[in-house]
């Protein structure tokens, strides 16, 4: 695979052939911000917190940098009026949810993101999906899933397979931006298994 | 998702690129007629209901942006809009079409924009 020179921020890039934007920009040092992203999972597109503004062949458009391909002679702005404006409100989006969330409070400092602008919502969980993915793609195991859909949808443990499996191994929790993975966990051991004592089925935090 | 237009505009052909150009893109192709008593805004949150329910979830500017403009419209359709709901949701309009993932996020708030072009007054009869 050869490699592509592109330009990110007014920097010459270069990267490897079938490396994706947000790769090339963190090899360069550049910082886009993600929430969805795990270099350990496929990459996701779900959160757009990555988006970033390209520019090929004199066409300009907005793409998420964690899917988008490094392209010859593309250049990729990361910091635009537009881009500031996207990710602005997709942190206010989602501080709705985890308002104590520590990475997205470091982020909207960033972004000028006010944490109380949307009214606090009942779930804590931003659906970035990362333990969904991790359990499916490290683990091989399924054990969170999406449920439902639209403004709906939510992550479920599956109690026959948490009951089996995430005892000893919990390798999710450190990954949720927010604080609510464990909570979730805790809640379907209590319902699946209430003959468990508590300090048993904790964590230990 | 289509847009709406007012009765002054009612002689637009029946193509792509005009009603581009109006700002009620063709969407699915279906026509409805309207008379003085429709109320706009119950429209528009009637769209975006039906599209929150059609949204897989999956990114954050369409699943959040619809769970959002819906709380403000059914604010304004109970008489309780606040100054400033105008503005919040032309935010939310642009940035959903803007980075929304697929075509369902991007064009789903066409018809509030519709209306908020044509039928701005019917918004701003019920903000206080
Ligand atoms: S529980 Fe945490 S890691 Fe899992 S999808 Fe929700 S926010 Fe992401
Ligand atoms: S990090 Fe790219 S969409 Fe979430």
């Amino acid at each position: 695979m050869g490699d592509i020179t592109l330009e990110i921020d007014g920097k010459s890039v270069v990267a490897k052939e079938g490396t994706t934007v947000l790769e090339a920009a963190r090899s360069a040092d550049i910082f886009i911000p993600t929430l969805c992203h795990n270099e350990m999972l496929e990459p996701y597109g779900g959160c757009r917190l990555c988006t970033v503004e390209v520019e090929s062949r004199g066409r300009k458009k907005l793409v998420v940098s964690c899917l988008y391909p490094v392209e010859p002679d593309l250049v990729v702005r990361t910091r635009t009026e537009m881009v500031d404006k996207v990710r602005k409100l997709i942190l206010e989006f989602l501080l709705a949810h985890a308002p104590d969330s520590v990475p997205m409070n470091a982020l909207a400092a960033e972004y000028g993101a006010k944490k109380d602008r949307f009214a606090k919502e009942a779930s804590f969980c931003i659906l970035c999906g990362l333990c969904v993915r991790y359990c499916a793609e490290v683990k091989k195991r399924n054990v969170i899933g999406f449920v439902d859909q639209g403004a709906k949808r939510e992550i479920n443990f599956i109690p026959e397979l948490a009951g089996q499996y995430c005892w000893d191994c919990k390798e999710c929790f450190p990954l949720c931006p927010t604080s609510y993975l464990q909570a979730a966990y805790h809640l379907t051991h209590a319902i699946a298994f209430p003959s468990l004592p508590l300090e048993k089925a904790s964590i230990g935090v | 998702m289509g847009g709406s237009i007012p009765e002054s505009l009612i002689d637009t052909p029946l193509d792509f690129d005009a009603l581009k150009k109006v700002g009620a893109p063709m969407g699915a192709g279906a026509l409805m007629v309207m008379d003085e008593d429709t109320d706009m805004v119950e429209m528009a949150k009637f769209f975006l209901t039906f599209l929150t329910n059609e949204s897989c979830g999956k990114c954050v500017p369409c699943r959040e942006g619809i769970r959002q403009l819906l709380k403000i419209l059914a604010d304004i359709c109970d008489g309780k809009g606040k100054k400033g709901d105008i503005e919040v949701m032309e935010e939310i309009a642009e940035v959903m079409s803007a980075a929304s993932l697929c075509s369902l996020g991007k064009t789903a708030t066409d018809p509030l924009r519709g209306t908020l072009k044509y039928f701005r007054e019917e918004y701003e009869a019920n903000i206080h």
